[in-house]
Order: structure tokens, then sequence, then C-alpha cells
């Protein structure tokens, strides 16, 4: 039988604003979106702000990005494998979505390369201690240049959440002016 | 060439939303057609997914994809196949206007010459004869035989009939009960002398074109009773006045659904029931009324006045399931549509009601259509009746 989501009463016709996207956005998977949200600000913070975060730095580093960002791998996997078993994997994705899970799996990996010190790469595969070990050196450099890359691409192209606030408030913007045009 | 001109009335609101659409995948899961068919073409997302191209196309965009004659039959296939039902919106979490995007979109495939023969014969039937099922016109009041119904010059009230009510055998009774219970209750009302089609069939279909000129019919024939309310059988109908014609009649005329006016006269006491039944029952959202309405708790009030033994259905309220008869899905897929009524049959079997009631001519179709295929024990009745044969 069809998905029975309980869904909260709502108007008809309806009123398309940010109150009622960030009302709509926050049932979507809330855990994974909040996850994304605190890794991709603290992220900023360790890089904009870092030489002035003082003791803070090693706390926002070490607890905030580092151990959300472990928690964080394990919900991605469930998010993924959730993706691959549903229906919306042949119906709605496109391949500026498959970019966008890209962009997640070189972060994780650079992330988890530059937090561990052993570097679990060289334990799950130790056959690429030799390849990989030189690229470890610029880890740290390729996940902050792709969380940049990726706040572009999430902005510019389809699909992207921010690009979808983006067009919503254009959508509002647009229905407050015809409003005003009518009346 | 026709494909070219296809979404051509996507205004900016509607092409922006093809790219600010979530990917979520929210509207798939929940959309009855697309569980029926396992069509990807009917799934919301994936029309959202396929349009975007061709406005991609439109503006010019990179990687937007081709646009050929065949697939965007494809597309317009999977436009009609759906029920205007709302669960989609419902679930979006953008909140975007769905259902007004599936008719802007028929809209422009009936203009671009995409539209399907069926609608176009009913928009025939509509144009010749003021109602969807090509019957004479002067037959519309047929169903009044044998009772009092008055048609008066000067009215507080209007019922409006709808064509389902009024020219559908197996209805005929349910809009007579709607009379007697607005006689019972002593209401100042009447029916149109010339009442044609509200034009919602048109609205679904696309075919737009005469919409106005229908409007026009009803619009003066109202302005003239200097009626302050107007009571409906019918959900679509009931929509179309709230979103069309109230631009013309303004706020002071009030649009109701029997089911409100009915309940508004036992909660004042204009018409008192009977002993309450012990008969098991259940109610069908239908989704004009409930979700795209808001009119919800009305009917359960009603009904546990009339039973002792009054159930929910599993997924009701404002996230009833569709009973797959809705935005003219019935003419394009029939076993289909009757399928998805079958869901709706089988959970009334399952929590063992005896009458299924419903609110909508058209959710009565298909379902007592359903019903009786399936042989099944389940009645399906309209509200009016069971309230009708209740009044003391």
């Amino acid at each position: 039988m069809t998905g029975q989501k309980e869904i909260s009463e709502k108007k008809y016709p309806p009123d398309v604003n940010y109150r009622t996207v960030l009302k709509g956005l926050a049932r979507l998977d809330p855990f994974f979106h909040l996850l994304m949200a605190i890794l991709l600000i603290t992220g900023l913070m360790i890089d904009l702000l870092g030489p002035w975060l003082g003791g803070w730095l090693w706390s926002i580093r070490t607890i905030a990005h580092g151990y959300l960002g472990a928690l964080f791998i394990l919900v991605f996997i469930v998010y993924i494998v959730q993706v691959i078993y549903s229906k919306k994997m042949r119906t709605v994705l496109t391949a500026t979505n498959y970019v966008d899970f890209l962009f997640y799996i070189i972060l994780i990996i650079t992330g988890m390369t530059t937090a561990s010190a052993n570097k679990p790469w060289i334990d799950v595969i130790p056959g690429l201690f030799h390849a990989l070990s030189p690229i470890a050196e610029f880890t740290p450099a390729i996940h902050t240049a792709v969380t940049y890359v990726w706040i572009v691409f999430s902005t510019v192209f389809p699909g992207g959440i921010l690009h979808g606030i983006a067009s919503v408030y254009l959508i509002s913007h647009l229905k407050k002016k015809s409003k005003m045009e009518r009346s | 060439m026709k494909a070219e001109k296809f979404l051509g009335n996507f205004g900016r609101s509607e092409s922006l939303w093809m790219y600010a659409c979530a990917r979520c995948g929210e509207c798939v899961d929940v959309c009855p057609v697309y569980e029926e068919t396992a069509d990807e073409y009917t799934a919301p997302g994936f029309k959202i997914k396929k349009m975007r191209g061709l406005v991609g196309r439109k503006l010019g965009l990179p990687f937007s994809g081709g646009i050929s004659e065949q697939g965007i039959k494809k597309i317009v296939k999977g436009l009609y196949e759906c029920t205007l039902c709302g669960r989609c919106w419902s679930v979006c979490p953008y909140n975007y206007d769905l259902v007004s995007l599936w008719e802007t979109a028929r809209e422009s495939a009936f203009e671009t010459g995409f539209g399907l023969d069926s609608h176009v014969e009913m928009i025939n039937a509509v144009k010749a004869e003021n109602n969807i099922f090509n019957r004479p016109h002067a037959r519309r009041k047929d169903w009044t035989k044998g009772l009092d119904v008055p048609v008066k010059e000067k009215a507080d009230t209007v019922y409006f009939v709808g064509c389902l009510m009024s020219y559908r055998g197996q209805l005929k009774p349910a809009a007579k009960a709607m009379a007697t219970i607005m006689n019972a209750a002593g209401e100042n009302w009447t029916t149109l002398e010339n009442e044609v089609c509200c034009g919602v069939p048109l609205k679904f279909s696309g075919g737009t074109k005469d919409l106005e000129e229908l409007m026009e019919i009803n619009i003066s024939a109202i302005e003239s009773i200097g009626a302050r309310k107007i009571v409906f059988s019918c959900p679509g109908c009931l929509r179309m006045f709230r979103q069309e014609y109230s631009k013309a009649l303004g706020k002071k005329v009030r649009m109701v659904h029997g089911i409100e006016l009915i309940d508004s006269y036992i909660q004042s006491g204009r018409i008192k029931l009977k002993d309450k039944l012990a008969e098991r029952m259940t109610y069908h959202d239908p989704c004009e009324l409930s979700r795209l309405a808001g009119v919800i708790e009305e009917p359960r009030r009603i009904f546990n006045s009339v039973t002792s033994g009054f159930v929910e259905l599993p997924g009701n309220k404002f996230n009833v399931v569709c009973c797959g008869g809705g935005g003219l899905y019935k003419a394009v897929d029939l076993d289909k549509s009757l399928g998805i009524a079958g869901k709706r049959i089988g959970q009334a079997e399952e929590i063992n009601a005896a009458g299924l009631m419903t609110a909508c001519p058209s959710c009565y179709m298909t379902l007592s259509q359903t019903a009786r295929s399936k042989k099944s024990n389940v009645k399906v009745n309209d509200f009016a009746e069971v309230v009708a044969q209740q009044i003391e």
C-alpha cells in the first residue's frame, strides 16, 4: 500500500515562504542534514577563523568536526543504503546528485586520512601504502578545497540544498511581487 | 514544431520550481498512481525531472537534453495518469503547489495538441449540452422528479448540483437526499434554472479555452438570485468555485460543501436525528474535500451522530489515500483506477466496516463500481442519503 506518511494538516492553496520551506526541510533526513550542517559550519570556522579561535580550535577540530565527522560516516552509509533501495534512486536523482555523493565520499576519505594518525586505509588496503602515503600530505588541503567546490556546486547546480533554498527564495519573492501587482 | 511549444505557458515560478525541487523523492513514495502502475513516468518527481529538461532547453541551459515528440508524449501520458489528489503536494518539503503545476502542464499539453481524445470528446459534450456526459441539457433536472425542489427567483442559498449528481442514476438519490435535508432544515434555497457544468473537468483536462464562457452562465444566474451561500455535493465543483468563481462572485458569497451545511444544521438543532444506528460504518475522505478544502472534522461529527459504530479508515483525513477516481484518471486507465479503489475497499473490509460513506460523487462512483466488481460486502453510501434516512 502507498506510503502512509503522516503529515500535519496545512492550508491549500499553499503559501511558499522561508518558514514553510524550513519546516518542510526539517523533516527530511533530519539527523543527516543536521550533522552535515554542523560539519560545514565547524569546517568553515576552522579554516577561516582558526588563528582567532585560540583554545577553542582544538575542541572544535577534534570534537565538533572530528568525532561528529566520524558519526557522519556511519549515518552517511545508512543514508546511501536507504537511497539505493528507495524509489527515488530511479525516479528523481540526477547526475548532479551523484556528483554530490562523490563529493561526500572524497570529503569522508580525506577527512579520515587527515584525522587518523594511523591512516586507516593503510590497515584496510596495506598494498596502497606506498602509493597513498605521499598523497596524505595533501589531504587537508584537498579536504578544504573540495568543501569550497562543493559549496559552489550546491549553490549553482540543481539538486543541491543551497540551490533549492535560493530558488524558493526567488519563488516567494515572485509571489509577493505578483500579489503586490494584483492589489 | 508543436513539441517546442510544450510548457510554453510556464512562468518564472514554474520554471524556477523545476530547479528548486530537492529531489527528496517524498512525492514518489506516496503517489497512489505510481504505486499502482510502477511506471516511472507516473511518479511526480520523475515528471518534474523530465519537464526540467524541457524547461532547461528553452532557457538555453547546458546539459538539458534533447526534445522529441515521442519523449513529450511519454511525459504527457504521465501528466494525465494522475488523480490530482494532492498527496505529492502534502509531503513536498517546499510546500510547492504541485496540483496547480500538473494542471498548468496539462493545459499546455492540451493547447499544443497533446490532449487526450477522450477529453476532447468530453469538452465537445460540454460545449454541446453543458454537461460532461453529452446528455440533453433539458434533462439536467430529471433528478428532481417526485420531490419538492424549488426554483426561485430570489433565495439565500443556491444548491449547485453538478453534472454527476444530475445525470448519474446511482447518484440521483443522493441529490434528492440533500434536497430533503435542506427542506427539513427550513433553508430558503433554490437550484439554478439553467445550471451548466462548473468547468472543473475542463480544467482537469487542460482544455480551458471555453472555461470563462461556461463560468459566465453560472455566475450571472447566481448573481441574479442574490444568494449569499452556495452548497455543493461535489468537492470538485466546490474547489472550482472557491478558486475561480470567487474572483467574480466576491467574498460575500459563502461556498460550502453539503457536509459542512448538514453539520451546521445538526449543531444548531435545525434538524434532529433519530437514535443512533449500530451499524459499523467508515468514511473515505475525498481528497478534494479533506486535503484541498480542509473539511475534515465536520463529517466525523455527523457520522458520530448517525451511528455508534463509526470507525476510521487507515490513511484518512489530511493524509487520505485517493480512491483512484480523481483528475479524470478513470478516463485514462480504468483498470488502474479501479485497482487503486480496490485497495481502499480492501481496507474497509479489513476493519469490518459494513458501510463506506463518502462525500464526493466521483469517489462514490469509483468505490461502488469496485465494490460491486469485487463482490465486496462493503456497501458504499453517499453521506446525504445516510443522514436523510436518520432525520426524525
